[in-house]
């Protein structure tokens, strides 16, 4: 589910060139700056970035995400409790105050998970698990255990798509379960649910838990519990300037 | 056995041991913790992207949380740590700090349900502990963030206005149409009381978290303590694994066990095993399931202590002229993204990639991605990983059960060339060809009985059930990562018949099960069901509906949700129903039960049942379901021979019934006295087999 949407696009571009720390970096500044100043202009400004590197990354229309009908339905009729309520502006004497707040928090909302989706769609699950071990390389000095936090990054990179695999064949055999009692209505079915949703967990965990046996002998058989660490690489200066310009643009949000 | 032999021995075995650290309460995380952490990570991660995409967060907010509660009851604080720090710093693509905030109040909460469960601590004293522990750092990160932030506070809190407002608006307005009047009295009262919380948000927000934090403590303890049972039934207590430490010491060869008792931690496995392995053997283990061949692998390794080993140094498992060793499921033995990464794992500084992969035949792959790679090219970078540590002992464990006839001969052919350039081997297999490969073969336990399968009498091979007519599946259709993996796919099954789809990894063949059993339908061409069967007196102008497929998955652990076969069995076949359909099923069990010789098992809890039993299990419970049509996914796999003809029987059974078994596998070498046909699959196509 996860990793059909949010899956890597493997097309050449300036934009997958960039080194997943400099993609890291500027995400996380972007979505500072949003998140502290939600403003229209703001939000304006990420949205036409968004944009202007989802054509630089040549990425197709195709990959976006259509949104499950319910959700729409959900976020229309939020839209329309908050509309109700009027407020300024006043426009033709009707108050678009409520409806136009409630858009903005929808479409911040939605600009973050576009940008998330950009990071995804444009660097490898591997690299940034790469891009994450350089990144908290340093805290070393610190004193922090980055190295067992490194083996843990990376071996996460690799369980994802085993995980991913059971949840898939537990989901599949939960839902084809003969339906439930039914007599059961209210609290019985909930109850039901809960039941299934715990029975569920348990397949999941106790499944899961043959990946981690495996990943473990893995590991002694290999007589290390050290993930290599990841090749350094040169820092670039289109990096140096992608990442200097999503910082100042966040701080100049900060300022105005 | 003497017990002056036995004394003599343990005089030697101290040596001969691989040293382990005796504390595991403090230090880095060994590679058990380790791998457990990452498992839970990537779990509660997968569970916030769902989350984060069906707009749902909290709800798998709260499994995940559950997720993290088992790990902190299972092990200790660092490893909680480690993988909540390692889930929060993937969130970062999912976006905002929505998500980042629910892996910390996952782990926050997972902590301290966990911790109060695996205590036994009561439910005041868990309430406690949670508003000590999680609830402060929950508020005021909270508190200081919505005073940092202040636009998007004022934001959010005018939209929880504007909704009331709205709202009564609404209210008034339809009130007025219906004359009850105005909704603005409730309008105001409400509106006074949001404006009294905002103004005193430091407060309020802080409060209203506390009571959130204890009905949310109460959740996760109370999912948490049935997830943690069935995990805690179903795999014991954790199994610490640590690295055998570098030592000088390391000689495996020559190695000899005499006469000796093989147990995994208290239990018995086999009473008496024998072997001996010298320098540049090759020696095959044979044996029935169960009779200790993968203990007595892990025992030469040294992961499992035995006494009696001789030997004269360490093993050196994973060490350089030590033993190497290679398992069974081929993408269990992949630790790292990439192929030269995961060749570097653990592996001297100075190895040689490139030299060692073309050694197995993979030239070129080093930037390949593992994820990439078919079984028979992850067992040869299994072997080139052993190999790069230039081992003296190479231990394989069913490497070859996984694969495709091709894939089989290949990996044979490279472990007669590690042997000949003069590495000891050591495999076991319950393939025939792969034993006579070893110039030696040692049986350990009983021998196995090989009865010859009685030829299957009278199968009436009856009406057509399903028909697939020019069935197309395209996964991903449209996106850039779309993909065909069946292409004009024609097949009609029939009642009693036993239908062996093969082909080799990738041809399509478990996305063309899951279609035959419904649980995906094709992007393109018809499924067509039969009617079923009308049941002996039931009335005449009753509707006997569609015929009923059921499929069985290779790993049925994940396919048993209940605890106890009984309950499993109530539930897969459906028997809490109270109409016509569960009544038949539930009469159906006991014969299912018959049929399968689970009579003994009933009381059992699913966790405590072999492989092959589970199975079993799983089949019994379809079959009381009353499906018409069964899909077997790779069902001989890890089976010996008599496991082997207990599942024939099984199927014969079914098909005596009426039923129609379709069986996908790879292993096309089984039962051909009985299949009615075998289709092969090839790059999603037909082909002849």
């Amino acid at each position: 589910m996860s990793s059909d949407v949010f899956r890597d696009v493997p097309i050449d571009s300036v934009v997958r060139r960039l080194r997943a720390e400099s993609k890291l970096l500027s995400m996380v500044a972007l979505s500072m700056a949003l998140v502290f100043e939600p403003t229209w202009l703001m939000i304006g400004i990420a949205a036409v970035l968004g944009v202007l590197m989802f054509k630089l990354a040549k990425l197709p229309v195709a990959i976006l995400p259509r949104p499950p009908a319910m959700l729409v339905w959900g976020l229309f009729g939020g839209f329309i409790g908050a509309s109700a309520s009027g407020g300024e502006p006043f426009v033709g004497g009707i108050g678009l105050g409520g409806g136009l707040d409630y858009l903005r928090l929808i479409i911040l909302g939605l600009v973050l998970l576009f940008w998330a989706g950009m990071l995804a769609w444009t660097t490898g699950l591997a690299e940034l698990g790469a891009g994450l071990r350089r990144l908290i390389g340093p805290l070393g000095r610190l004193g922090l255990p980055v190295d067992e936090l490194g083996t843990v990054l990376a071996l996460t990179v690799r369980a994802l798509p085993l995980v991913a695999e059971e949840v898939r064949v537990v989901t599949d055999v939960t839902m084809t379960r003969p339906s439930p009692p039914t007599e059961a209505k209210g609290p019985g079915l909930i109850a039901h649910g809960l039941r299934l949703t715990v029975d569920a967990a348990v397949a999941v965990v106790v499944g899961t838990n043959r990946r981690s046996r495996d990943l473990a002998r893995s590991m002694v058989s290999r007589g290390s519990t050290a993930a290599p660490r990841p090749e350094p690489m040169p820092i670039r200066v289109v990096d140096v300037v992608v990442v200097v310009l999503a910082v100042a643009l966040t701080v100049v949000s900060f300022l105005i | 056995m003497s017990g002056k032999t036995v004394a003599s021995k343990r005089t030697n075995a101290p040596s001969t041991q691989a040293e382990r650290p005796v504390d595991e309460t403090k230090g880095p995380l060994d590679a058990a913790e380790l791998a457990d952490a990452a498992i839970a990570a990537a779990l509660v991660f997968s569970l916030l992207a769902i989350g984060r995409l069906l707009a749902a967060g909290t709800a798998f907010q709260v499994l995940g949380t559950v997720v993290f509660a088992v790990l902190a009851a299972r092990h200790r604080t660092r490893t909680v740590v480690l993988a909540v720090t390692g889930t929060a710093l993937f969130t970062v693509l999912l976006g905002g700090i929505g998500p980042l905030t629910q892996s910390i109040v996952a782990g926050l909460f997972g902590w301290t349900g966990g911790v109060s469960l695996a205590k036994k601590r009561s439910i005041p004293r868990t309430i406690a502990l949670t508003l000590l522990v999680a609830w402060p750092p929950v508020s005021i990160a909270t508190v200081g963030f919505f005073a940092v932030a202040t636009e998007l506070r004022e934001l959010t809190f005018e939209n929880v206005a504007n909704q009331w407002d709205g709202l009564t608006n609404i209210m008034g307005g339809i009130g007025n149409m219906i004359g009850l009047g105005n909704a603005d009295r409730v309008k105001e009262w409400g509106a006074d009381r949001l404006d009294t919380l905002f103004r005193w948000w430091p407060l309020a927000l802080p409060f209203a978290q506390m009571i959130i934090s204890m009905l949310y403590a109460l959740l996760v303890r109370r999912m948490s303590r049935r997830v943690l049972r069935g995990v805690n039934d179903a795999l014991g207590p954790v199994e610490p694994l640590a690295l055998e430490t570098a030592s000088s010491l390391v000689a495996p060869l020559p190695l000899s066990l005499v006469d000796s008792e093989i147990r995994r931690r208290d239990y018995l496995v086999n009473p008496s095993v024998s072997i001996a392995v010298d320098d540049g053997a090759h020696v095959a283990v044979a044996g029935r399931n169960g009779a200790g061949k993968s203990t007595l692998l892990d025992v030469l390794a040294g992961i499992v202590p035995n006494d009696d080993l001789v030997r004269p140094g360490t093993p050196g498992l994973g060490h350089p002229g030590g033993t190497a060793y290679v398992s069974q499921r081929p993408e269990g033995q992949v630790l790292a993204p990439t192929v030269s990464e995961d060749i570097r794992w653990g592996a001297p500084d100075d190895v040689d990639v490139d030299g060692t992969l073309t050694l197995v035949g993979l030239e070129g792959f080093g930037e390949r991605l593992t994820s990439e790679l078919s079984g028979g090219e992850l067992q040869r970078l299994a072997l080139a990983s052993a190999l790069a540590r230039q081992p003296s002992l190479l231990l394989a464990d069913e490497i070859t059960s996984m694969l495709d006839p091709v894939g089989r001969e290949q990996i044979n052919q490279l472990l007669r060339d590690i042997n000949d350039r003069g590495v000891a081997v050591v495999r076991t297999s319950h393939l025939a060809g792969d034993l006579d490969e070893a110039d030696e073969i040692v049986t350990i336990g009983e021998p196995q009985v090989h009865e010859p399968l009685g030829l299957l009498n009278t199968v009436y091979v009856g009406r057509p059930l399903l028909t697939l007519t020019d069935v197309s599946y395209v996964y991903d259709k449209g996106k850039p990562w779309e993909r065909q993996v069946l292409v004009d796919i024609d097949i009609t099954v029939h009642s009693g018949e036993l239908l062996l789809i093969t082909g080799s990894n990738g041809s399509g063949k478990s996305t063309l099960a899951r279609i035959i059993a419904g649980l995906r339908s094709p992007t393109s061409g018809d499924v067509e069901l039969a009617k079923r069967a009308p049941v002996p007196g039931a009335s005449s102008d009753s509707d006997p509906g569609k015929i009923w497929r059921a499929i069985a998955f290779q790993h049925a652990r994940l396919q048993l949700l209940r605890p106890t076969v009984e309950a499993e069995l109530r539930s897969l076949a459906g028997a809490h129903d109270v109409n016509e359909r569960g009544r038949q099923s539930a009469e159906r069990i006991p014969l299912a039960v018959a049929a399968l010789g689970l009579t003994d098992l009933l009381g059992s809890r699913v966790d405590a049942l072999s492989g092959g039993q589970q199975r079993r299990v799983l089949l019994a419970g379809l079959l009381a379901r009353g499906a018409d049509v069964f899909v077997l996914d790779e069902p001989l796999a890890g089976l010996d021979d008599d496991g082997r003809a207990q599942l024939a029987d099984v199927v014969d059974d079914l098909r005596r019934r009426g039923a129609a078994v379709i069986v996908v596998s790879h292993d096309s070498s089984w039962g051909h006295e009985r299949v009615t046909r075998v289709l092969r699959l090839d790059q999603g196509r037909l082909v002849d087999p």
